[in-house]
């Protein structure tokens, strides 16, 4: 027991110490490192290139420790927030986390293109061949776990002696509450918030190069890592550094302690042990779910205001659009896609008419982003673990004797729907635990599932069949087989326009203009009598069932439903790619869909396979340009053609901007 | 004792503290249908926190709130509503992504849902997902809402988006809303702020037909006391969360404790 128990607080340590990076980042700047994952993977590979005698330099390991942790890290912290974190501050929480996960996305392609993309599974991290160096009442305690331990334990307690005990804590937690009091102090904030951005990277590159030796350099690894740091942070309500700490220590502890209770095998064996983070992210949830800063954390800032960088961009677009003049614009647009719809089969040979009737199906599944996100306004990181249920849903009804028919009876196309249904209703009990909170709770609830069906779900040999994936089919439709290329894709077309019929009938109804109040302002829609929370549980399954059907739709093309094409690592890509591009546009979406396959089978036809991570490093590199414009790509593309069609149509696109409010309100109270 | 209509409000015994500051301390008012009843009061008086929890946007530690005979307790601003109450908001909350004349047509929408129930709110988000069936904007509609605006003057800006207008004009847009939603009980904070005079007298107008014509129960919260000793039939005076006097604005424009919490008292 006691060996578990000290493999439980090596493992935990780990986790706390990341767990510390997330809280001292958030508490001084109020942004969520959901890119720490990858800062942590970078420094981690830069040690490894200094350090490695074969493929790097070969230095001293603590020499290559010591200059990752101490100037590398704080380097790329500072650097970081100078190009990008600094300007996070006021955004929207969607825009702040969209943004976080480009940089993440990002941060990882930079990564396997600068040092290669082959992930590297036996590494030995500081301390280098683990040994043991003592014994406690007979357990062996190695040099690994030892410096792990004393390792956080250090980190910890320095932590807390900064923030609670020095003048530079106080102005960090000062500066939270109020940036000019800080000024008033005679301290710049700007440096305050630096410095936790150095300190943070730094923490997050330690933790980072302890942890490789369990899981190597592989971008997967450090995410389950960051999982369970996540869990830490929600315990310490991002805030509370000794609540995150032994939060996540307990976490490591459970874990490995629980190895003695469990069977070796089956569900409960391979299944709970993965699943603990996000366990302990609910369990915190629910208890502290009565508090209104976990209910609703951001209140504030989503209610309807014209200084929200959001509402600027949002209010410029909605002025074009709005201009009485140009809106033949449109028939433009429909006869080019009807013109380009029946042309790619005539043009493209089956490969990349194929490959286009595979992004349909990719479409699809971003479509469910305009209901979750673009609709509801939540921030879902689990749309693809949705799509994968979908197909695993799908797949296995079609492979096994079920109460919709025998093995191989099912038709596909029923197997299909069953997918989307299955889906909605994971949805469903997803968005029962996760709507109440606020968006920042709701994105890592959501992130911690997309994980827990990534290793609790998708590993089980009945659903991945081995690593192979279950055999799937084409559906068939009133004796018409969809069994080629050119055949699918107009299938996928269909669906996709369908859905796509259907979510803008959603947007122009009484619904539509429900969930525009929902988004714009909750107090609003509670006093017009709306159901806030029924209405948003409901798109939020309905978006879930959108992605499973997307998900069978990819499976079905393929003809295997490979569940490994929907993991978390790959969804963090999605989402940081429908966001940038605006949930709110179908056309975006489509477009978001269409270049996650197109562009990396373009690339790699014409450039080398050493940088076939150059399209995610676009993908992320979008996000963040979200900073800049936080609506999205397509609307600012959209409303250029309709500045054009107004001009050519004789009219003015003149925009005078929202009115100040601050301006407006200064005039009130001097009686203007 | 007054009389107690379906929709007569009160509040009994109303306390609220936030952190360790008492903003209301036993309030107890009431509101008759077809009359104005002001809530008037220096800065922090409480006053827009009190509305806060008749509308059930606050909950309040101590007392409760009763429409009718129908205590309406801890309940949600959803229940509320569908109860025929409707409000304005101080700070105005309005929905960037709709336009003016989308927003009374929304409203309009609203009470017709509320007052419906639940079931026919379930099934239009299921019509709403069919093609052809979900309802688009019908002529009806608009030819309503843009009589309520023009009625309040913002029949020109009807197809600018919030952002696009001053901020007495949103807080015009706000009254709007409410008017649109036809409730039985109206909670109007501060409605008059940013308007000139002209358009303050006009508003207060056409609360008064409102609330004569509709009979409509209407609580209105103000530091144009100009406007609410005009068009009030009763005022209530809200200092520090206490309630320090009522009557009519005769009575409360003569009254010491008034003149005291407004302009200060002189120490002999």
């Amino acid at each position: 027991m006691l060996s578990f128990v000290i493999a439980g607080l090596a493992v935990g340590a780990l986790y706390a110490m990341s767990a510390m990076a997330l809280v001292i980042t958030y508490n001084a700047s109020r942004v969520f490192n959901f890119a720490q994952g990858g800062m942590a993977f970078f420094l981690a590979y830069c040690f490894f290139f200094l350090s490695n005698p074969d493929t790097g330099l070969g230095w001293n390991t603590w020499l290559s420790a010591a200059l990752v942790v101490l100037i590398a890290g704080p380097l790329l912290g500072l650097f970081l927030w100078w190009i990008l974190l600094g300007k996070l501050g006021n955004l929207a929480p969607l825009t702040k986390v969209a943004v976080m996960i480009g940089l993440q996305v990002a941060l990882v392609a930079v990564t396997t293109l600068i040092f290669g993309h082959e992930p590297v599974y036996l590494v030995y991290g500081p301390v280098g061949e683990p040994s043991v160096i003592f014994s406690v009442f007979d357990v062996n305690v190695s040099n690994e776990q030892f410096i792990i331990i004393v390792t956080a334990a250090i980190v910890a307690l320095g932590g807390y002696w900064v923030l609670n005990k020095t003048m530079a804590g106080l102005v960090t937690r000062g500066s939270v509450d109020s940036e000019l009091m800080t000024v008033l102090t005679g301290t710049n904030p700007k440096f305050v918030i630096a410095s936790t951005w150095a300190i943070g990277t730094a923490v997050a590159g330690l933790a980072g190069l302890m942890v490789l030796p369990k899981v190597g350099l592989s971008p997967g690894g450090f995410a389950n890592l960051i999982a369970a740091s996540m869990a830490g942070a929600v315990i310490g309500k991002f805030t509370n550094l000794w609540r995150a700490f032994f939060g996540a220590l307990l976490l490591g502890v459970v874990q490995e302690v629980l190895v003695l209770y469990l069977p070796s095998d089956g569900l409960l064996g391979t299944a709970l042990r993965p699943s603990l983070p996000f366990l302990f992210m609910v369990g915190a949830v629910l208890i502290y779910s009565r508090n209104k800063d976990v209910r609703a954390d951001t209140q504030k800032v989503e209610v309807a205001s014209v200084n929200n960088a959001y509402e600027v961009s949002l209010s410029h677009y909605l002025n074009v659009m709005r201009n009485p003049k140009g809106h033949w614009d449109r028939w433009v647009g429909y006869v080019v896609l009807v013109v380009v719809m029946v042309g790619i089969p005539v043009i493209f040979n089956d490969y990349w008419t194929g490959l286009i009737a595979v992004g349909f199906a990719y479409t699809v599944v971003f479509l469910s982003y305009r209901l979750v996100t673009g609709e509801a306004g939540i921030i879902s990181l689990s749309q693809i673990s949705f799509a994968g249920l979908g197909v695993i849903a799908a797949a296995y009804v079609v492979n096994n004797d079920t109460v919709f028919g025998a093995k191989g009876t099912v038709p596909i196309l029923l197997a299909m729907l069953i997918g989307g249904v299955v889906a909605g209703v994971i949805g469903a009990i997803v968005g029962m635990i996760c709507l109440p909170l606020g968006p920042l709770y709701a994105a890592i609830v959501t992130f911690a599932f997309a994980l827990l069906v990534d290793q609790a779900v998708y590993t089980r040999d009945e659903f991945s069949n081995y690593g192979s994936g279950l055999p799937f089919g084409r559906p068939t439709l009133f004796g018409m087989d969809f069994d080629t290329p050119k055949k699918y894709y107009w299938f996928a077309a269909a669906i996709m326009f369908i859905i796509m019929f259907i979510l803008w009938s959603l947007r122009r109804s009484t619904t539509g203009l429900v969930f525009a109040t929902i988004r714009a302002s909750r107090v609003r829609a509670a006093t017009l009598g709306f159901d806030i929370f029924i209405a948003r549980l409901g798109v939020f399954a309905l978006g879930a069932a959108v992605a499973g059907i997307g998900g069978t739709m990819v499976a079905s093309f393929q003809l295997v439903a490979f569940p490994n094409g929907f993991i978390m690592v790959i969804g963090l890509v999605w989402f940081a790619l429908a966001v940038a591009q605006g949930t709110s546009s179908m056309g975006g979406l489509a477009a978001g869909g269409m270049t996650l396959l197109l562009m990396p089978a373009i690339f790699s036809e014409f450039l080398p396979e050493r940088l076939a991570d150059l399209p995610v490093l676009l993908f992320g590199l979008v996000a963040i340009n979200m900073v800049k414009d936080p609506i999205g790509i397509q609307p600012g593309v959209r409303a250029q053609f309709r500045r054009l069609a107004i001009k050519l149509s004789g009219g003015s696109t003149h925009d005078p901007g929202p009115v100040d409010d601050d301006n407006v309100n200064s005039k009130v109270s001097a009686g203007v | 004792m007054s009389t107690i209509n379906s929709t007569t409000l009160r509040a009994e015994g109303v306390s609220i503290r936030f952190g360790g500051v008492q903003a209301l301390n036993k309030v107890s008012l009431e509101a008759q249908p077809g009359q104005i009843t002001g809530l008037i009061g220096p800065n922090g008086a409480g006053k827009s926190t009190m509305l806060g929890c008749i509308s059930g946007t606050l909950e309040q530690n101590e007392g409760t709130i009763f429409v009718g005979e129908t205590s309406v307790g801890k309940t949600t601003p959803q229940k509320r509503a569908s109860m025929g109450m409707a409000r304005t908001f101080q700070g105005p909350q309005l929905v960037t992504e709709l336009t003016v004349r989308e927003h009374v047509i929304l409203a309009d929408r609203a009470g017709k849902q509320v007052r419906a129930g639940k079931l026919v709110t379930s099934l239009n988000f299921i019509v709403a997902l069919i093609p052809f069936f979900s309802r688009g904007i019908s002529k009806a509609e608009i030819a309503n809402a843009d009589a309520l605006l023009n009625e309040l003057g913002l029949g020109k800006d009807k197809d600018k988006g919030p952002s696009d207008l001053t901020l007495g004009q949103r807080r015009l847009l706000e009254v709007a809303i409410c008017l649109a939603t036809n409730a039985k009980i109206m909670l109007l904070d501060e409605p008059s702020a940013g308007l000139d005079r002209s358009e303050t007298e006009n508003l207060g107008q056409m609360i008064t037909k409102l609330a004569r014509e509709r009979n409509i129960t209407i609580v209105l919260v103000e530091h144009d006391l100009e406007l609410v000793f005009g068009i009030c039939d009763r005022v209530f005076v809200l200092d520090f969360g206490q309630l320090i006097d009522s009557g009519t604005p005769a009575e409360m424009r003569a009254s010491k404790a008034v003149q005291a919490a407004y302009l200060g008292t002189v120490e002999d």
